[in-house]
């Protein structure tokens, strides 16, 4: 079912409810009503005048304590609303809690300070799939990187490219003899999780690094990135991802500030609290042991990030979020790019949630802090098309004269702004610019509503379609962001 | 006023209010300021070496010449370098001649430049850098900002450093000296007694002298995992063990293994594998680690034992006398909150602190 028919059949739902509720509202046949418009005349001067049904007069019923019976549809959709309001409270909690917890909190980087080991054998896989603009600087920055070439191996997986993608790479692996082993695949399924999993087979290396072709490492990153593995604990980590074409419009400004947020704030306030850090399928990696002990990649889903993220945990592995090992991506330029890149986000997010959350629940090795944090992580997609429903139940119920609700609206706008309007989400923004040591960028921070505008309807969008159309496990192809640098 | 003219100026208003929140954010967005992508730490930033190895090069770019110049022994020179640094550069075998107002003040504001050997008096403070072709032997009670020796540094009792001390050959710091920044060496760095410091990197860190003492050698018996108390779950090589347990003395174990209570390891055990601990770690005497020691709370390491992998923990580590930690082939890492080394203690590789760091015990002989 596409977008268009979501919202037409939406619009006959509300209409079909107005509908009803002018039938019921037949003096004859609903004596609730009779009795608020019973009480509005006798409050007033001249019972002649008093107004039949209206806001203030409803109003006044329910503060005049008169027994009030809903139809069985209102009464859904109030308690519906009401369970919506609980949500977005718990997530603008969860917003402050973050934010307060990287202001002031005890911040955690344990194995930051790991310069000098023996280091492990590392694999850095390499997925790309007609990266031609962009995995050359990638392969030259990986091939320069600070760590033992010995114990190095760098994998690209060439996924059926039609560009200049596979060239480029065999001319490396012919500058660079015994450093670069390349895969180039032209049969199995295709995608991310896919490549992954076919590349992995061959790895024999303890350690699994993943860089997406548009990624810049630095000279540091991998040593970085492994040194959490000397903890026999950690199954996964992740690093943070820095927009490096920050300047090019306002989108890119709009989602430097969205990746600070998340990564400087979100991520890192997750690690304070031994919560649950993401892996986020680039800048990151897994270990092999507990890799293989959790059943590897999948793929038959479209977020193998999150997919792997929340079977190491259930596994009794650990993932961690290192905020200093940074590294530069490129984010979309245009907000088609954008839209995409969020939807298909949201599709393999719902796919986690859909899958994980109940063995989350019930699962012994979790505490119970990273149950909350993990169910919440999971229902992160799906609060765009719920606070989308709220406001819809919130306008639907105001109009059909619930205005005992007046309360419940009033939280409703004030939590929604605040988790995801405004106050709690772009106080972690604010507060991450602040930590990142920016000055002038904070300004944007207003034109943040647009981005989450843009957000709230792909999100909702692609969660509708998945819901009605079953999309979990349809077209495994190569969903990837379109890429503005120049080939070199 | 008319009605229209009214509603005009409230909907000009309204629009003005709605308006100027994105105002500042139109203006840095034309203007594109501050809209450099972050800086990314790179490895230099992390290296212990990383101010020494600058130093060094600024000090190539300046004085090179003049230090290799054709000098008589005993010669002096004096200026400014970039950034105005006033500086005095002596050639040869020199003992230290100072002004009569730095003799006075006790204090050189000149970065000092040897070829050869520096020897500095008592109770002096360096507040620019030093530099010597060769050795520098610092006298008692001194302040210094930073050292450069292409030689050996040899600082008394009781000196502190502000910022960073490198040398090509060994560091040997007198007993109770206060150590801010990175000291490291090519070669080997040695704390006496009373000694506070933050990092330290040498292929060999001596805590006072070292003390040979090994373990009586027997014949262990391997630890299967249905001896392990609490044992929740194994998974491939790692064991995970809930609650408290106690491992007994003189086994061998080859897992991972993850405490989530306080975790007690026998004296002369060995682990071939890592330790971790969500509580507090003791590892018995001559216990012997083939890979790390991480725990979220602290670390015992008992006297005489060996960990070859990194010890790391978020509270503090105890490292217990004649203890070794890596070795001089593969160096590792300590790195905790706090640090406390008992004398006769080594490690090889990075001691990082990032509040407190002390050599206990008294001073070794």
């Amino acid at each position: 079912m596409s977008f268009n028919k979501i919202i037409r059949s939406s619009l006959v739902f509300i209409l079909f409810t107005l509908s009803a509720h002018a039938y019921a509202r037949q003096p004859d046949e609903n004596i609730q009503h009779k009795s608020s418009e019973y009480l509005i005349a006798a409050n007033q001067p001249d019972s002649t005048t008093a107004i039949p049904y209206s806001i203030p007069a409803a109003f006044e019923a329910e503060t005049g304590n008169v027994p009030h019976h809903r139809p069985w549809y209102i009464k859904l959709m109030l308690y519906t609303l009401y369970f919506i309001v609980g949500l977005i409270v718990i997530y603008t909690i969860r917003h402050y809690w973050f934010t307060y917890n990287r202001l002031f909190g005890a911040q955690r980087h344990p194995y930051l300070d790991v310069d000098a080991a023996d280091w492990p054998s590392v694999t850095v896989l390499i997925p790309a799939h007609n990266e031609e603009a962009v995995i050359a600087h990638n392969l030259d920055a990986l091939l320069e990187v600070d760590y033992p070439p010995e114990k190095l191996r760098l994998i690209p997986i060439n996924d059926r490219s039609t560009d200049r993608t596979r060239e480029i790479i065999d001319d490396f692996v012919r500058r660079y003899p015994g450093r670069i082993f390349p895969l180039h695949r032209q049969t199995g399924k295709p995608g991310k999780a896919a490549a992954l999993k076919d590349a992995t087979e061959s790895v024999t290396s303890e350690i699994v690094l993943v860089f997406d072709a548009d990624y810049i490492p630095g000279k540091g990153l991998i040593k970085q990135l492994t040194a959490p593995f000397f903890d026999p604990e950690v199954g996964a980590v992740m690093g943070r991802v820095v927009p490096l074409n920050v300047d090019h419009n306002l989108l890119t400004r709009l989602l430097d500030l969205e990746r600070s947020g998340g990564y400087q704030v979100d991520q890192q306030a997750r690690m304070n609290m031994h919560l649950v850090p993401q892996y986020g399928g680039t800048v990151g990696g897994v270990r092999m042991q507990a890799l293989t002990a959790v059943g590897g990649w999948r793929d038959d889903t479209l977020a193998e990030d999150t997919d792997v993220t929340y079977r190491l945990l259930l596994g009794g592995w650990k993932t961690v979020y290192q905020n200093r090992s940074e590294c530069y991506e490129e984010v979309p330029e245009d907000w088609r790019s954008r839209v995409r890149q969020v939807m298909r986000w949201a599709s393999g997010h719902n796919q986690a949630t859909a899958r994980y959350s109940l063995p989350l629940l019930f699962n012994r090795r979790a505490s119970l802090l990273e149950k909350i944090d993990g169910l919440l992580l999971l229902g992160v997609y799906a609060m765009s098309p719920v606070l989308l429903i709220g406001w819809m139940l919130a306008i639907m119920l105001f109009f059909l004269g619930e205005n005992t609700l007046h309360g419940i609206i009033a939280i409703l706008s004030l939590t929604s702004y605040s988790a995801l309007g405004n106050f709690a989400a772009f106080f972690e923004i604010g507060a991450a610019v602040r930590l990142d040591g920016h000055r002038k960028r904070i300004c944007l921070l207003s034109f943040n509503i647009l981005g989450f505008l843009v957000s709230l309807i792909s999100v909702s969008r692609a969660t509708f379609s998945q819901l009605l159309t079953r999309r979990n496990d349809n077209k495994l192809v190569w969903h990837k962001t379109e890429r503005f640098r120049r080939s070199p | 006023m008319s009605a229209s003219l009214a509603f005009i100026l409230l909907l000009a208003s309204t629009l003005t209010l709605l308006l100027l929140p994105f105002l500042p954010g139109l203006i840095v967005l034309w203007r594109k300021q501050d809209a450099t992508p972050l800086r990314v730490v790179r490895s230099d930033d992390v290296d212990p070496r990383y101010f020494a190895r600058r130093f060094r090069a600024y000090i190539r770019t300046n004085l090179e010449s003049s230090m290799h110049g054709s000098r008589k022994a005993g010669d002096r020179q004096e200026g400014l370098l970039e950034g105005r640094t006033p500086y005095l550069l002596v050639t040869g075998e020199n003992k230290l001649k100072l002004s009569e107002q730095e003799v006075q003040e006790r204090e050189i504001s000149r970065m000092l430049v040897s070829n050869a050997d520096l020897i500095l008096p008592d109770d002096l403070i360096f507040s620019l850098e030093l530099f010597a072709g060769r050795t520098v032997r610092g006298g008692e009670r001194n302040i210094y900002r930073a050292i450069l020796a292409d030689g050996d540094i040899v600082i008394g009792a009781e000196s502190m450093l502000l910022r960073w001390m490198h040398a090509a050959g060994n560091v040997k710091v007198g007993p109770n000296s206060l150590l801010h920044g990175r000291v490291s060496s090519d070669s080997t760095v040695r704390l006496e007694s009373g000694c506070r410091f933050e990092r330290l990197h040498a292929p060999r860190i001596e805590f006072g002298k070292p003390e040979s003492f090994s373990w009586p050698v027997k014949r262990l018996n391997p630890l299967e995992s249905h001896e392990v108390q609490n044992l929740a779950d194994v998974t491939g090589r790692r064991w995970l063990i809930d609650h408290k347990s106690e491992l007994p003395s003189g086994r061998i174990v080859n897992a991972d293994m993850v405490f989530t209570g306080e975790a007690w390891i026998g004296a002369g055990t060995h682990i071939y594998g890592s330790v971790k601990g969500h509580k507090d770690i003791f590892l018995g005497e001559g216990v012997r680690i083939m890979g790390s020691v991480v725990s979220v709370h602290d670390i015992y390491v008992g006297a005489s034992c060996e960990i070859h992998g990194p010890v790391l923990s978020e509270k503090s580590v105890n490292v217990g006398r004649g203890a070794i930690i890596g070795d001089s082939r593969s160096p590792t890492t300590i790195s905790a909150k706090n640090i406390y080394v008992s004398l006769g203690a080594v490690a090889h590789g990075t001691v990082w602190t990032r509040l407190n760091g002390m050599v206990n015990g008294a001073a070794s002989a």
